[in-house]
């Protein structure tokens, strides 16, 4: 847990740090933060999947991982092939990741919940 | 907390690291554009820019260019007073010589008519002034000098023809009548003596009892070309090289 935190750290002053932005064509970087965002929106996604199930106990490494990097790319790839297409498809990975995000969340929520009066209980 | 395996120690740090890696790019990446550009629409500001750029670019040559033309112009305005002057007095003599104005000046004015008494049988036109009688006195003054004739108030220009028609004479197509006037401008001593050589014009005309006088005038006024000719054929010739000559 706090293993990955750290590098959730150590990642975010690489991304601050790094002066690969300003090195890119002005028309990239422009673009730039439309795919970026629903990559991360993805891979906030899997993470709470994997806390979820890792709370139900069903959580499985090799799922985490390849869930985790296939739906950052798919994600980021259906915006773009959206904008060439002239749809905003983007919505829809907006959409389905904020739902699965809340779904997850509230899983997550009850089950802590329901482990927290598991051990008031126990206690009292 | 369970125990964790090695695996989910390394995917932890993975996604850690990635996590943070795309959050830290995003940030900065919006960061940027909003501290340099202000808006997202970057493409069309850019294009924007270099078409100013462009169009500064024009617009300071063609200021250079403005300026030279106006030291141009300020140089021959130096020039120029005193060409627009030469070329002014220049356009009045050509105007002088073409008929177009009224002109006076010293001269003399010859006074002629048909003999009052018809002359010898054997001729009766003889005492008659004739047109060619006219082409003559023309033609010694303009040899002694004369800057401008007229006939009767014609003037006699370089399209003037003097001829006769029936028993009448015209000059510019206009018809005259005894008794007849001609009007020079030039050095009055200079044309007299022309006019009155030996066996010249006068003495041939007051031989066929033709009454001729001839007035020195310190003052001759000598109209203008009432009909100005048309040019439609003539054509200044740009090179000056050729001249056109039967050749046999």
């Amino acid at each position: 847990m706090w293993l990955g935190l750290l590098a959730l750290l150590i990642g975010l002053a690489l991304g601050l740090w790094l002066p690969s932005v300003a090195i890119l064509p002005a028309n990239m970087q422009q673009q730039l933060p439309n795919y970026l965002g629903l990559a991360i929106l993805a891979a906030i996604d899997a993470t709470l999947g994997a806390w979820r199930a890792n709370m139900e106990g069903t959580y499985d490494t090799g799922v985490f991982l390849s869930g985790f990097f296939v739906n950052m790319v798919a994600a980021a790839s259906i915006a773009y092939i959206g904008d060439l297409l002239n749809v905003n498809l983007s919505l829809a990975a907006i959409v389905a990741f904020g739902t699965r995000i809340f779904n997850n969340l509230a899983a997550v929520r009850r089950i802590m919940l329901q482990r927290w009066r598991q051990r008031v209980s126990r206690v009292g | 907390m369970k125990q964790q395996t090695n695996d989910q120690k390394l995917a932890m740090i993975l996604v850690g690291l990635t996590l943070g890696l795309l959050i830290g790019l995003q940030v900065r990446t919006l960061g940027f554009q909003r501290s340099v550009m202000g808006t997202s629409r970057v493409n069309v500001l850019i294009e924007r820019l270099l078409r100013t750029q462009d169009e500064v670019e024009r617009m300071r040559e063609e200021v250079d260019k403005l300026r030279q033309q106006i030291s141009d112009y300020e140089k021959a305005m130096a020039e120029g007073k005193a060409a627009t002057q030469r070329m002014a007095a220049e356009l009045n003599n050509l105007r002088i010589l073409a008929g177009l104005t009224k002109v006076r000046g010293p001269g003399v004015i010859v006074w002629l008519t048909d003999a009052p008494k018809q002359g010898s049988p054997e001729d009766p036109s003889s005492g008659i002034v004739h047109d060619t009688d006219l082409l003559i006195l023309v033609n010694e003054l303009r040899n002694a000098g004369a800057e401008a004739i007229a006939i009767n108030n014609q003037r006699v220009v370089s399209t003037t023809a003097i001829r006769c028609v029936g028993n009448l004479i015209t000059v510019n197509g206009v018809t005259i009548s005894p008794p007849y006037e001609l009007s020079a401008i030039g050095d009055p001593n200079k044309l007299k003596e022309a006019l009155m050589m030996p066996s010249g014009i006068i003495e041939q005309l007051s031989a066929l009892g033709i009454p001729v006088k001839i007035y020195q005038r310190q003052d001759v006024i000598v109209p203008s070309l009432s009909v100005t000719p048309k040019l439609e054929l003539a054509r200044p010739s740009e090179k000056g090289a050729g001249i056109s000559r039967i050749q046999e």
